[in-house]
């Protein structure tokens, strides 16, 4: 039987624009190696009702928000609370990756103590991205997005192919190192001066990556 | 309150930035342009106050060598 992810992925702004097609890239990756199955609530199924329905039917092992968040919810398609400590107890024994701003500061905490969640994975300040200022409405074209897709796809694919949580995140964490290693040394083309930005922008999206709950988790 | 000196420093980094650059904080509706962050130092609202403390962590950390220049 295939291993089951849930990615949520709303779409109505700018900011949910872009993490609607990060995701989408990275399903078509999954889907194309076969080995896991993804429930994708995208757009009008980011709802509260197909995130519950989802999670009691299909029981996934892995959850993969993607969208707004604040210290204690996450949102889905046109804000609409997915998740809180109300439902929090629907995540438990599962692996939670947060990839919305303030969620891991104290939405982690509760998924853990009160959710039972094994664990969870997220940022505990914005989730920051640069973008190219002529193609905010075009990301597949994006230059400056691609440090961040990349970073994005590095920890979930590390995760589903069976490295432990804690491994993973180290080894996105030194990826994201390395690219602002990248973008301060080499010679990145930089059409509009934005290599000292993103450089920042990936050092803000390191400090604020944190792990609750347990570190040898496996998918 | 941002001290003085650390609010001078972040801004005079942020101002040798391209102003129009943008970037998109996932809470946020639309893009962020540096023009906006240096606005919101200056206001020393929550996301100013953000920008100050993680500047200032990241030139510690460019300067300790832990990140490469």
């Amino acid at each position: 039987m295939k291993k089951l992810i849930l990615i949520t992925r709303p779409s109505y702004d700018t900011p949910t624009h872009y993490l609607h097609f990060i995701s989408g890239e990275l399903k078509k990756e999954i889907e194309f190696v076969g080995e896991v199955s993804v429930i994708d609530l995208e757009t009008n199924k980011a709802t509260r009702k197909e995130f519950e329905k989802a999670l009691d039917k299909a029981n996934p092992r892995l959850v993969l928000f993607h969208g707004h968040g604040s210290y204690d919810s996450i949102s889905g398609q046109n804000g609409e609370i997915l998740l809180d400590k109300r439902n929090v107890k629907k995540l438990k024994s599962r692996i939670i990756y947060a990839v919305v701003c303030d969620s891991a500061s104290e939405l982690g905490e509760t998924a853990i103590r009160s959710g039972e969640a094994e664990a969870y994975v997220g940022y505990d300040s914005r989730f920051v991205i640069v973008i190219d200022p002529e193609r905010s409405t075009t990301p597949m074209n994006d230059k400056n997005f691609k440090p961040f897709k990349d970073t994005h796809k590095k920890l979930i694919l590390s995760l589903i192919s069976g490295i432990n949580l804690e491994v993973s995140v180290e080894r996105t964490k030194k990826h994201i190192r390395e690219l602002i290693r990248e973008y301060g040394v080499r010679g990145i083309k930089d059409k509009y001066g934005d290599a000292p930005l993103i450089r920042f922008a990936l050092y803000w999206n390191l400090m604020s990556l944190k792990v609750h709950g347990n570190g040898n988790a496996v998918f | 309150m941002i001290d003085d000196d650390a609010k001078t420093l972040v801004i005079a980094r942020l101002e040798t930035l391209n102003q129009d650059s943008k970037i998109l904080l996932m809470g946020e509706k639309g893009p962020t342009t540096v023009k906006d962050m240096i606005d919101e130092v200056r206001k020393e609202s929550p996301l100013g106050k953000k920008i100050v403390e993680l500047q200032l962590s990241y030139i510690k950390t460019l300067a300790s060598g832990a990140i490469d220049l």
